[in-house]
């Protein structure tokens, strides 16, 4: 059960080399007897360091994309390789340790856990990663990092208090100091700023963008806001199940 | 097995497995199991309500399971007290013959501790206590007993009131008052110098038969009767006097008289001889005895083996048989002889042995006892069997409710787990989204119940503690306030509700508890291990 043990190692590609590709990727929900087809044949190459906006309308399946691509979910068609490996074919505990460890997650609706406070939610890839025994062990290190992270998102005063008594804004830097606490490759971002008002969301939006510049972080991000997508290196456009490439 | 009992063994078989399983993952698995499991615990109030539950369940079933099996432990040791090991008896009022014999042949089986004779007799007993106008009136079963050798039989000498610690005080007091008056000089110095002697003299000869007061003191009590001083000793079951559970014994209880009318039984049933039916004697009240049984309290009053033996015509005696002419011995009867065995000997494993030393005595003297009426040997155990199995079925009884009992528990933490689950389905997702595999998950909620069992297990042991050790005070105060009085010394035979817990009970119940609650967890948390990441996140 441990994730250690199981932890994916392999060298960090050279940057702009593939590290998450997805062919021919097929998703659809059935809903009684109704069928609904979201993505019919999707392709994508993310290469490393790369900063990816998808762009659609309401209801496109963005969400769904980056959930399968994230290894949240599973698709009815089509591969999707991390490291060059089908992550299709990897066992649930697998797929599990590789959110861990190798994806970051940020969320429209924060989605941090009320009964945890700020930091606590920072660490809590590092909970799922380390034992009760490994946790204690590191303890003083892996709560340096998550402060240094919540101190790079300007939430290093608020370390003690819960998520339902901050802003929106607070919240989604927490939420991203969250996904960064593993070192994640690739960071996921769905609407990271869709619930927040403009100077937030842009401000969010910087936070992305100097991870990105600074460090190379590789993200993937879905948004609908046009001007939001423009901060990225590359845009995709789905529409009717298929993801295309947008002009800038 | 039937298809009921196999779910029934595996359900049984799943909750230790799910423990077990619990456990590892809180300290090998991540650590969030842990975090989460405690916050979860602390934050949601609802979970309370199920630690309560589970608290009450084990606490009831502890103290009724405690309460119920220290009776029967009382009840049994109190049975076993009265008798003692084994018993030869006859059903039957007029005894047997060549019980000396019998005991003598018994005694020289090894592992044979004590042997004593007894005789069981009905009577009625006048009982004049002193400062009373009318005598308690009451029909009694006479047990008469040799008090120099019970004690190494049964608990009879241990029943007694006057022990002589209780005597050394009598008498020590007596002594100090005749000091005082010594000093004062008051003419009460005699009298009081003569009781301080003669309560010496009873805790020195103890146990016996001898009377606690100094001759005067009865001559006084009964200035008509002439020969009042020469009356022999009774000693009577505390209830027959109206004494309960631990009654101050007043001093005028030992200035009674017993008037004691015997019933005699001819062994002769055929002989149609009408005369001499009963005799009349009259007796001090010189101790009371407290065996714990209630029968045996309320209805024994105790002679001496010979007075109650010669009493009764049941001595040996001689006399002309009138067809030949020839001098004939008539032998000494009793009604049952009392053997105890030595510790560490089994007295069913010795009861063959005394069955074959009893009929060898029968078939020597050409004895025969036809049923009903028979001579039997019998352990203690088996003289009280349909006493002890009528309780065995209530006990299994208990065992019924206490299993439905366990079901109310599973059931309700099932309720509110599933409730927790559904209330945290999206910090499900959350977990998982973030990498907790469906074991964490499965993990945290089974580790929950497992805080939840200890928790409520533990906190129910400590309220079950607490009301059983209490819970004479509790009963007596309940009666006072409220007027309720549950316990009642003619069903229950003690007047003391038990007060001890059993270590092996309270294993089982507290494990039971602690299973149930994981058993309990068990549904509602594979139900949050198998739910979908995404759809969880979704949820509203
Ligand atoms: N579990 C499900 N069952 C049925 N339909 C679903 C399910 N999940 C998503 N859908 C449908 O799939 C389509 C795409 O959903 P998705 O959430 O991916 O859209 P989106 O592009 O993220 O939209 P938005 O910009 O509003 O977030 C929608 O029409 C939605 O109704
Ligand atoms: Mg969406």
């Amino acid at each position: 059960m441990s994730a250690t043990a199981d932890k994916i190692s392999s060298p960090p590609p050279a940057k702009g080399s593939a590290i998450l590709t997805a062919s021919g990727l097929r998703k659809v929900f059935r809903m009684g007897d109704s069928e609904i087809q979201v993505l019919s044949k999707v392709d994508l190459t993310v290469a490393s360091g790369e900063f990816i906006a998808i762009e659609g309308r309401s209801g496109s399946g963005k969400s769904t994309l980056l959930h399968l691509l994230g290894a949240l979910d599973e698709s009815n068609g089509g591969v999707i390789t991390y490291d060059g490996r089908d992550i299709a074919k990897l066992s649930s505990s697998r797929r599990a340790t590789l959110r861990n460890t190798q994806f970051g997650f940020v969320f429209q609706f924060y989605h941090l856990l009320p009964e945890l406070n700020v930091l606590e939610n920072t660490l809590l890839s590092a909970m799922i990663e380390n034992s009760l025994l490994g946790f204690r062990a590191k303890k003083a290190e892996l709560r340096n990092r998550a402060k240094d992270l919540l101190t790079q998102m300007g939430m290093d005063h608020r370390l003690r208090h819960r998520p339902q008594h901050l802003s929106g804004g607070e919240r989604q830097r927490v939420a991203i100091a969250r996904a960064l606490m593993n070192n994640p490759r690739v960071l996921f971002a769905d609407e990271p700023t869709g619930n927040l008002d403009f100077e937030t969301g842009r401000q969010i939006m910087a936070v992305l963008e100097r991870l990105h510049q600074q460090s190379g972080q590789t993200i993937v991000m879905v948004t609908h806001d046009r001007s939001l997508a423009c901060k990225a290196d590359r845009i995709l456009v789905l529409e009717g199940g298929i993801l295309r490439a947008a002009e800038k | 097995m039937s298809p009921i009992e196999i779910i029934l063994w595996s359900i049984v078989a799943i909750a230790p497995i799910a423990t077990v399983f619990a456990l590892i993952s809180i300290l090998t698995g991540p650590r969030l199991i842990s975090k989460l499991m405690f916050r979860y615990l602390v934050k949601r109030r609802i979970a309370w309500v199920s630690l309560i539950a589970v608290m009450l369940c084990t606490a009831m079933v502890l103290i009724v399971i405690s309460v119920m099996g220290g009776w029967l432990r009382m009840f049994r040791q109190t049975n076993h007290a009265l008798i003692g090991d084994l018993i030869v008896y006859r059903g039957s009022l007029d005894g047997f013959s060549h019980y000396e014999d019998m005991m003598a042949d018994i005694a020289k089986i090894p592992g044979i501790k004590a042997v004593t004779p007894t005789i069981h007799a009905v009577g009625l007993a006048e009982i004049g206590l002193a400062r009373t106008p009318n005598p308690i009136r009451t029909p009694v079963e006479v047990v008469g007993l040799d008090i120099k050798r019970i004690g190494q039989v049964n608990g009879f000498v241990d029943s007694l009131h006057l022990q002589p610690d209780v005597l050394h005080a009598k008498s020590k007091e007596f002594a100090e008052a005749a000091q005082k008056d010594h000093d004062a000089v008051s003419p009460d110095e005699n009298l009081e110098t003569a009781e301080a002697k003669s309560f010496q003299a009873k805790a020195d000869s103890f146990p016996s038969w001898q009377k606690p007061l100094p001759d005067e003191v009865y001559r006084d009590e009964l200035p008509k009767a002439k020969n009042a001083a020469r009356f022999g000793g009774i000693v009577v079951g505390s209830g027959v006097i109206g004494l309960r559970g631990n009654d101050p014994r007043e001093d005028f209880i030992y200035k009674a008289t017993v008037k004691l009318t015997l019933l005699k039984i001819s062994g002769d049933f055929a002989s149609a001889d009408l005369q001499d039916k009963t005799s009349t004697n009259y007796y001090w009240l010189i101790d009371d005895s407290r065996t714990g049984v209630y029968q045996a309290d309320q209805n024994f009053v105790y002679l001496p083996f010979d007075v109650l033996q010669n009493e009764l015509n049941m001595g040996a005696s001689t006399y002309t048989d009138a067809n030949t002419g020839h001098q004939e011995t008539e032998p000494a009867r009793c009604t049952e002889i009392l053997i105890s065995v030595n510790p560490g000997i089994d007295p069913h494993a010795i009861k063959p042995q005394i069955s074959d030393a009893v009929s060898a005595v029968l078939q020597k003297f050409g004895l025969y006892y036809p049923d009903p009426g028979a001579l039997r040997v019998e352990t203690w155990d088996e003289k009280q069997r349909d006493f002890l199995s009528a309780v065995e079925h209530e006990k299994s009884l208990l065992v019924i409710l206490f299993a439905i009992i366990s079901v109310v528990a599973i059931f309700l933490v099932f309720c509110i787990f599933f409730m927790i689950v559904m209330e945290k389905t999206r910090d499900i997702g959350i977990v998982k989204s973030v990498g907790a595999t469906s074991y964490s998950i499965a993990g945290i909620f089974l580790g929950y119940g497992l805080t939840i069992g200890i928790f409520g297990g533990g906190m129910g042991l400590l309220m079950a503690y607490l009301v059983v050790h209490n819970i004479n005070q509790l009963h007596a105060w309940m009666g006072e306030h409220f007027g309720i009085q549950i316990w009642n010394a003619k069903t229950y035979l003690f007047d003391t509700i038990p007060n001890t817990m059993d270590a092996y009970d309270v294993i089982v119940i507290v494990s039971v508890a602690i299973l149930s609650s994981v058993l309990g967890a068990l549904v509602p948390a594979i139900r949050a291990a198998r739910m979908n990441p995404v759809e969880a996140l979704r949820w509203e």
